[in-house]
């Protein structure tokens, strides 16, 4: 009887102690879930502009993975740039792309305009429009 | 080629209807600039440190454009993706609208759930909470957790409320774990924080060298003007040195891999070259620098338990240094040999000694570049001062295109953090809590009685999350800041805290973020253009705006909230009988009376508000706050190197100014003669932050980092940022195409290591570390890619929380964490449990 209350005694305690954690709401905060697949890039989509902002540069409407950017060669121009065919029909530089810092107008684009993913982005298919929280 | 030069919306729509796709839908209001409907304002990014000035575009009381404003130096009318996503980082669906409270059966309870109430409930809870804690363990149980996103006047105010109200130095702003690195470095070599150079240097430099920066994703804006430079002047170099293979490593001539640690290593090789070489700038270092030996083997700023902390000599000295002569220091420099260089950092012979040349030759102009890489490092305040040792010993420095430049990472981390001094220990303009004159001054600005402000240091960021799982602190309050997803070694070291059952928690913000999730009270809050505010951006620029649209619901700046809670205690109550005794005129006023409406902050009625603009603050507290504030804060910096212009001068130009600002003119170059107006005539360079007008050159060897990958955890783990989402991804991922952008972090490695592991692009794997565990899917071919035996992990995605495996090691002198250095293990999750 006495054994029986002590352990009564005991797994009430340890209820209390298991009954105040389970009881946390945010006692799994950082527990990891699953991880969604990853999203395959678009391709030939919507060409969007972020937040809706009319002055902001086009997302990148089709695949870019692989694509070279660098001091040897910028594969973004070999459809974008101004000796790129006719018939690719891609997206044209806009005539601000060609004007440095100073305003001077270069032949091509101008060297701080040479990393174009600091305002194109890529746009994948994730079903989700935004974060949505947990 | 004319048909090249349409404009943007030409050529949008003619791919569209060309290539048969559907139009954008945005055709009618594609030329908004010049749309009558729009409002078009001025005011600095939300974002990093670079400090682009906007063009804010407003219509029926929304933020609906923005663009580069072509008048602000900085950026010149251009933005990177983030600035042109502004208009949606206010507007996303869970913005939080109400204060929520956990509650139970109608009472606040630790347990409860969420409950929406009033601000007049939130408050009292929140009075009741931090008396108690007052009461029973004093006011170094309250705990206060800032920001570099707070504006100037934000943070002021949360340090005079903290620091001279309830009379505790535990505020700290998150900057700690971006920028406090920078400032040691600056403090300890110069005397003086934030840089001696500017951004003008961009346009002068004929080498660029990154030390631990990734620009291209994190600078875009200064990273283009480096490429603009490099592209269109034949001969000028781009050199990268990383622990990954990244954009900017990949847009580099000179690009150099080395192994975590090592550049430690290579930093004094080079100082070696250039001394063993004779490239010394002798008359410079004989004139304005002084060489001092710093002290070594100094631990990692773990708790003083860990053997790694009991074994180490100079654990409770880090910061201290003596005086040794040129040839002690050119005896210290002789084991970092060439080779040595080479074989301890993995970096090609070749290539360390092009590296060295670009330093050494005496034609070379050379601005080096640093951020994370190398102040989120247990050494990172060695790292800044033997950048800065480069400089010196050949004299490139505080000339045009001669720049050691350290980058900033929050939008006023400098302004607000820095020169506010929001730090544990610091105060106003360079001023620190141990210097009894510097408190002194302090208290006469401030209007409060001699002994107000306590001497002794509060507590740092990881100090606070300690103190909390500790129960040491009770009652604590975030605002604009999210560390439970920042903040090092989360499962251990900050949730406990926060979930302590002695802890109440307040988080302030606009979106529900893990702290807000993780907190007891959250209090919904204005951002950016829904208040008037100031930041200062890593060029020491200061830039102001105006409040152009009304926050949402209920929500109230972080200046309201503070100034507002202010009023619910009395001087009476939380200061001492003696030391009332010696300011009687005091008794029985408010904090608020006694902190904000003193005579000097509610000195401008608000007869002075601008038109056209609301000004929430102004409308409840009856007085111009924001202006009040600031002109009093403006008396720290004057006379000190750090004079600021008068409030309305920001508001007349485009851009603000750098300080000093003397006379109406803006400094660009510091400590040089004839550009900065603190150098006496005839000396050339003077570097007055020392009494002796001295730079400092330290001697600072190799040692090891806290933790190195092992047999149990094999790998290197290294985290970071990416270009579309910042910091935490609060608001960035609000955005929908920056969510679709970048929608994961993934875990970046080598594709052999991938194979070792049975991995292939696409994986799931768990992360795991003595500390906590991860999971995500694997990248091998995407934008970093890191060498054999490391893993990359980006922290902004809530959903994947990479800093449960961080290890909250820090600088023992800067007390910064080192969020790159970790040993990890890679596991396959096996489809069963995925």
């Amino acid at each position: 009887m006495r054994h029986l209350s002590l352990f009564s005694l005991l797994a009430a305690l340890l209820w209390i102690v298991t009954a105040v954690q389970a009881d946390d709401p945010a006692r799994d905060l950082d527990r990891p879930g699953p991880t969604p697949e990853l999203p395959p890039q678009q391709d030939r989509g919507k060409s969007q502009l972020p937040a809706n902002n009319p002055e902001g540069p086009l997302v990148i409407p089709h695949r870019t993975r692989g694509h070279q950017v660098d001091l040897r060669h910028n594969r973004c121009m070999d459809c974008h740039g101004d000796q790129a065919p006719e018939e690719i029909r891609a997206t044209p530089l806009p005539s601000s792309h060609l004007r440095d810092r100073d305003g001077k107008k270069h032949e091509g684009m101008s060297g701080g305009r040479q990393d174009c993913r600091t305002c194109h982005v890529p746009d994948h298919r994730t079903g989700q429009e935004a974060w949505g929280g947990h | 080629m004319q048909r090249r030069e349409f404009l943007r919306i030409q050529a949008a729509v003619a791919a569209g209807s060309i290539a048969g796709l559907p139009g954008l839908g945005h055709g009618a209001e594609m030329k908004m600039l010049e749309d009558e409907s729009i409002d078009w304002h001025r005011a600095p990014c939300r974002f990093c440190g670079v400090g682009c000035g906007m063009k804010v575009g407003v219509r029926d009381g929304k933020v609906v454009a923005s663009t580069g404003d072509p008048e602000v130096d900085v950026n010149r009318g251009i933005a990177c993706v983030k600035g042109y996503s502004l208009p949606g980082i206010l507007y996303g669906k869970e913005r939080l609208t109400r204060p929520l409270l956990r509650k139970r059966n109608g009472v606040y309870d630790k347990h409860g759930e969420f409950t929406e109430v009033s601000w007049e409930e939130a408050f009292d809870v929140m009075e009741k909470k931090l008396r108690e804690a007052l009461a029973e363990d004093g006011p170094d149980s309250i705990a206060l957790f800032g920001s570099g996103q707070w504006t100037v006047w934000e943070g002021y105010a949360a340090n005079k409320f903290m620091k001279a109200g309830l009379r505790t130095n535990n505020i700290d702003p998150n900057a700690r774990h971006c920028m406090a690195s920078a400032v040691a470095g600056f403090m300890r070599t110069f005397g003086t924080d934030e840089p001696p150079g500017c951004y003008d240097d961009f346009e002068h430099a004929d080498a660029f060298v990154l030390w631990g920066a990734n620009m291209a994703e994190m600078h875009p804006v200064l990273w283009s003007r480096v490429m603009e430079r490099r592209l269109n002047h034949p001969g000028v170099n781009v050199a990268v040195l990383s622990t990954i293979r990244n954009r900017s490593y990949e847009q580099a001539d000179l690009k150099m891999l080395f192994q975590p640690q090592t550049d430690l290593v290579i930093l004094n090789y080079i100082a070696r070259y250039i001394i063993e070489n004779d490239r010394v700038d002798r008359d410079f270092i004989e004139k304005h620098v002084r060489f001092r030996r710093g002290n070594t083997d100094i631990g990692y700023g773990l708790r003083p338990e860990d053997p790694r902390q009991q074994q180490a000599k100079n654990a409770d000295n880090p910061g201290g240094s003596e005086d040794m002569s040129f040839e002690e220091f050119r005896e210290f420099l002789q084991p970092y040999t060439l080779d040595y260089a080479a074989e301890q950092s993995g970096v090609r012979k070749v290539q360390l000694e092009q590296l060295a040349e670009l330093y050494a030759d005496p034609d070379t102009r050379v601005m080096s570049l640093w951020t994370m890489g190398v102040n989120q490092h247990v050494r990172g305040v060695w790292v800044n001062n033997m950048i800065y040792n480069l400089h010196l010993l050949t004299g490139k420095v505080s000339t045009p295109g001669n720049s050691p430049f350290s980058l900033t990472g929050q939008p006023s981390a400098c302004g607000t953090a820095r020169e506010v001094g929001t730090f544990a220990h610091r105060l106003p303009a360079d001023r620190v809590l141990n210097n009894p004159e510097h408190r002194r001054f302090t208290e006469q600005v401030w209007k409060v009685p001699e002994g107000t402000i306590r001497e002794g240091n509060g507590l740092h960021a990881v100090a606070q999350s300690r103190a909390l799982k500790d129960g040491k602190v009770r009652f604590y309050w975030t605002q604009v800041t999210n560390n439970m997803q920042a903040g090092p070694n989360v499962s251990q070291e900050i949730l406990p805290g926060w979930r302590n059952p002695r802890a109440f928690v307040v988080v302030s913000d606009i979106y529900p973020t893990l702290s807000a999730q993780a907190s007891d009270l959250i209090l919904p809050t204005a951002s950016w253009v829904e208040k008037a505010g100031a930041f200062g951006n890593s060029e020491r620029r200061t830039q102001m705006w105006h409040q152009l649209v009304d926050p949402p619901g209920e929500s109230k700046s972080d200046l309201w909230q503070t100034l507002e809670f202010s009023k619910r205690f009395t001087v009476d109550e939380v200061w001492p009988a003696e030391l009332l005794d010696k300011a009687p005129e005091l008794r029985g006023k408010s904090l608020f009376e006694v902190l904000f409406a003193n005579g000097k902050v509610n000195a401008y009625s608000n007869e002075e508000l601008p038109e056209g603009h609301a000004n929430h603050e102004a409308e409840d507290f009856g007085f111009y706050v924001q202006k009040g504030i600031y002109e009093e804060y403006r008396e720290f910096g004057l006379g000190k190197g750090k004079d600021l212009a008068p409030f309305d001068a920001y508001h007349e130009r485009a851009g603000g100014y750098r300080w000093p600002v003397i006379d109406g003119e803006e400094t660009r170059w510091r400590f040089r003669e004839g550009r900065d107006p603190y150098v006496e005539e005839g000396s050339g360079f003077q570097f007055y932050g020392h009494d002796d007008n001295r730079a400092r050159i330290f001697a600072l060897p190799y040692e090891p980092p806290a933790e190195a990958p092992d047999e149990e955890y094999p790998f290197w783990l290294s985290t970071g940022r990416v270009l579309e989402h910042w910091h935490t991804g609060t608001m960035t991922l609000q955005v929908p195409e920056l969510y679709r952008a970048v929608s994961q972090a993934k875990v970046y490695m080598h594709p052999n290591d991938a194979r070792k592991l049975e991995l292939h692009r696409g994986s799931e794997v768990r992360l795991v570390t003595r500390r906590g565990e991860m999971h995500g899917r694997v990248e091998t071919k995407g934008r970093n890619r890191p060498p054999e035996g490391m893993v990359f992990v980006p922290f902004f995605d809530p959903g994947r929380i990479i800093n449960t495996c961080v290890l909250d090691a820090t600088d023992p002198i800067s007390l910064q964490t080192d969020f790159k250095k970790a040993g990890v293990r890679v596991e396959k999750i096996g489809r069963a449990r995925a």
